[in-house]
């Protein structure tokens, strides 16, 4: 009989350093606990500039000077809340746009009820969005917008930009599912699987915790059992622990999504596949990628399973404009927005590409910067300098699929989602 | 037999005196009733009978007749012979039942031996889930159709509903066991494969010596089993299949409260979506129309200037 070669010694004399550790961690956990813990999100100054039903356009209140003179609209999914974008003070995308100059205007979609049940994808992109939209061109004297839409909002934002091209200058799309013929995300095979239509008879709107539970299911043991042992283990500190409850707020608050709306794209998205087709009609009117001229940049994660790269990286080559580019972060979903490293490539990187395509906008404020009309008496951010070659608008400046795309098996083991935040805060 | 013949004749003998003592009863009733009470006259009706003392003599005549019927051996022998059935007519009840319990038991004992069989690491398709199939089909031969008599009378819409709520309850449970057992499935897997990755490491001397490291093995050997786990037919039909009872259950459920709620003053969900659409389409009408106003507006501001 083989006898296994490993000291019980040792084992042993870990357990009990891990023992110790284990009671240091309590003391320190109690004390963290049952302390004052700042969790507050979203307290980027802003003020509610237009109201429609439940929406509400959030204007961000600019810390130093506007320098592009395109306003930035950003478009949330109705999936969880905007507030992700602004989750603390020292990781916000918010600030990084505020302080990089850019006059932020962002759509709260509010908390959709039982009377929400009948809005369509086209009450929010023709009505509600286009109402916004005329409501900031309005305000601003600008002739047009910048656009920026964050994964379900992103598809409102295409959809929106492919039938009012000539309200929008530049379109964002990040982590925006745009081709729906994949398996590569369990959300396609579900979404595919299930029958909404029953599901919206039964429940009027989709509730918000029904979809929760969805997502927890994506990956029961990252996100409930191995995130919970993370925040075990390090809740004796207070920075990481207030982070924590910070990221289980926003997780956990979900709105319900209008039924109507969830049932149009469960089945002309996910199931039909017709928006990358340009067989989508929405308000009777046919969405033809093509109209889409204006430049685009394309974020999306490599390790997304909500929205993986197969679904966001077809549309720079479906559009009709030339100057398209696309960029891909070794992150997932949330990640782009939140983890430190991406903090660092995400939204400056947004600042920069806007800027270089703010046009005459921009030599006018630069021009007036020059003749010393503007004094900024809060420090601007310090766009870094690019090299050369990167300043020019570059048709897919980053090479797709730079790195291979892992395969089924390796995705496994690739960081999830709970692993980016974990990894985040 | 002759035990059984006396004993038949007991109950008859019985059955005549307590017939007599029956028909005694209601003829002393009837005597001593206040509508045979010559001297009872209500003061504002003189000459005439009360309609309380007429109902009552016509309501003790008729208990007095039946009685009388009842006296008659034939209609003795004939109610005997129908209280001797009556044990015939629950056994052929409870017959249903106990049949039923026996398959029952037979089909999980045959079942529950092949769970585990086929659940080899990270496969999950083919399983055998058998059991909860088996459940289902007794539970909708057997007794689903108990809920499914037809109801009769003023509530029977009411007793409908309610009696296919408890159906879809009952249905419900064993979809949920079924998925509840898909996904303890992975659990139960990985711990197998853990514990041989053990041993494998262990022989080969490089056991980890860490808590932590045990625990990173299991928890990346129990995602792999999720994964592939949500991604087989079998689940995604265990998934479409709980959300389809989930769905029946839920409407089966509000038809139940929509009910309650008719008797209170309160809005039933159904009502509130009929106004919920008017509001719907009014607004939007109402929006549409306003952005025309503020285009006409606009022109013809332009036009004058």
């Amino acid at each position: 009989m083989d006898q296994p070669k490993i000291s019980l010694d040792l084992i042993l004399a870990n357990i009990a350093t891990e023992a110790e550790k284990a009671q240091d961690t309590a003391t320190k956990a109690s004390e963290v606990l049952l302390g004052p813990l700042e969790t507050a999100m979203a307290t980027t100054p802003y003020d509610v500039v237009y109201e429609e039903d439940r929406v509400k356009l959030k204007h961000y209140r600019t810390p130093g000077d506007v320098t592009l003179k395109t306003p930035l609209l950003v478009t949330y999914a109705l999936i969880n809340r905007e507030t992700m974008l602004d989750l603390q003070p020292d990781r916000s995308v918010v600030q990084t746009f505020l302080n990089g100059g850019i006059d932020l205007y962002m759509i709260d979609w509010g908390y959709p009820t039982r009377q929400d049940r009948f809005v369509t994808i086209d009450d929010h992109v023709n009505g509600y969005m286009d109402n916004i939209v005329d409501y900031i061109l309005e305000k601003t004297g600008a002739p047009k917008i910048n656009l920026m839409g964050i994964c379900m909002g992103g598809t409102f934002s295409v959809i929106y930009t492919a039938l009012h091209p000539e309200k929008i200058k530049n379109l964002i799309t990040t982590v925006t599912p745009t081709n729906f013929d994949t398996d590569k995300g369990l959300l396609h095979v579900w979404m595919r699987a299930i029958d909404t239509d029953k599901i919206i008879d039964t429940f009027g709107n989709l509730p918000g915790d029904v979809m929760n539970l969805g997502f927890l299911m994506l990956n029961p043991a990252r996100l409930m059992i191995d995130k919970y042992v993370g925040f075990f283990e390090g809740m004796g500190s207070k920075s990481f622990v207030e982070n924590f409850v910070r990221m289980e707020k926003w997780i956990f608050d979900s709105p319900d999504v209008p039924g109507a709306t969830f049932r149009q794209f469960a089945n002309d998205f996910y199931k039909k596949n017709l928006l990358i087709q340009n067989k989508l009609e929405i308000g009777g009117r046919r969405v033809d990628l093509k109209k889409i001229t204006m430049p685009l940049l394309n974020y999306y994660g490599m390790y997304d399973h909500l929205v993986p790269p197969e679904a966001c990286n077809m549309l720079t080559k479906c559009v009709g404009s030339s100057d398209t580019e696309d960029v891909s972060l070794d992150t997932g979903h949330i990640g782009i927005y939140v983890s430190s490293k991406c903090q660092r490539e995400f939204a400056p990187k947004i600042i920069r590409w806007l800027r270089e395509r703010d046009g005459e906008q921009r030599a006018v404020a630069v021009a007036a910067e020059a003749l010393g009309e503007r004094s900024s008496p809060v420090p601007r951010l310090k766009i870094p300098s690019r090299p050369a070659a990167e300043k020019k608008p570059a048709r897919t400046a980053r090479p797709r699929h730079e790195k291979p795309i892992p395969t089924r098996k390796e995705q496994n083991i690739n960081p999830s989602l709970t692993q980016v935040i974990q990894e985040t805060i | 037999m002759e035990e059984n013949k006396s004993k038949k004749r007991d109950m008859e003998a019985m059955m005549q005196e307590w017939m007599k003592a029956s028909s005694g009863l209601w003829t002393s009733m009837l005597k001593s009733g206040p509508a045979s009470a010559p001297d009872f006259v209500p003061p504002d009706q003189e000459g005439k009978k009360s309609r309380y003392a007429e109902s009552m003599e016509a309501t003790l005549k008729r208990m007095q007749s039946a009685s009388s019927a009842l006296n008659d051996p034939k209609m003795a022998d004939a109610i005997l012979k129908g209280l001797n059935t009556l044990p015939e007519f629950f056994m052929k009840i409870s017959k249903a039942g106990w049949e039923a319990s026996a398959r029952i038991q037979e089909k999980v004992a045959e079942k529950a031996g092949k769970i585990g069989q086929k659940t080899d690491a990270y496969q999950f398709e083919n399983l055998d889930q058998g059991i909860f199939k088996v459940w289902r089909e007794i539970y909708e031969e057997e007794f689903s159709q108990y809920f499914k008599i037809p109801q009769l009378g003023l509530t029977r819409y009411y007793q409908e509903r309610l009696n296919h709520l408890l159906d879809q309850s009952n249905i419900l449970k064993p979809t949920l066991s079924e998925f509840l057992y898909l996904l303890y499935l992975p659990m139960e897997k990985s711990m197998k494969v853990f514990q041989d990755k053990i041993e494998a490491l262990s022989k080969e001397g490089n056991a980890p010596d860490k808590a932590k490291d045990y625990y990173n093995l299991w928890i990346k050997i129990l995602e792999g089993h999720y994964m592939n786990l949500f991604k087989s037919p079998e689940y995604l039909a265990a998934m479409g299949e709980l959300i389809n009872q989930m769905e029946i259950y839920v409407g089966a459920k509000n038809d139940v409260l929509q009910d309650v709620l008719q008797s209170l003053p309160i809005p039933t969900n159904k009502e509130m979506d009929n106004i919920y659409k008017d509001l719907y389409l009014m607004k939007k009408r109402i929006k549409v129309l306003e952005k025309k106003l503020t285009q006409k507006d606009k022109s013809q501001t332009a036009e004058s200037s």
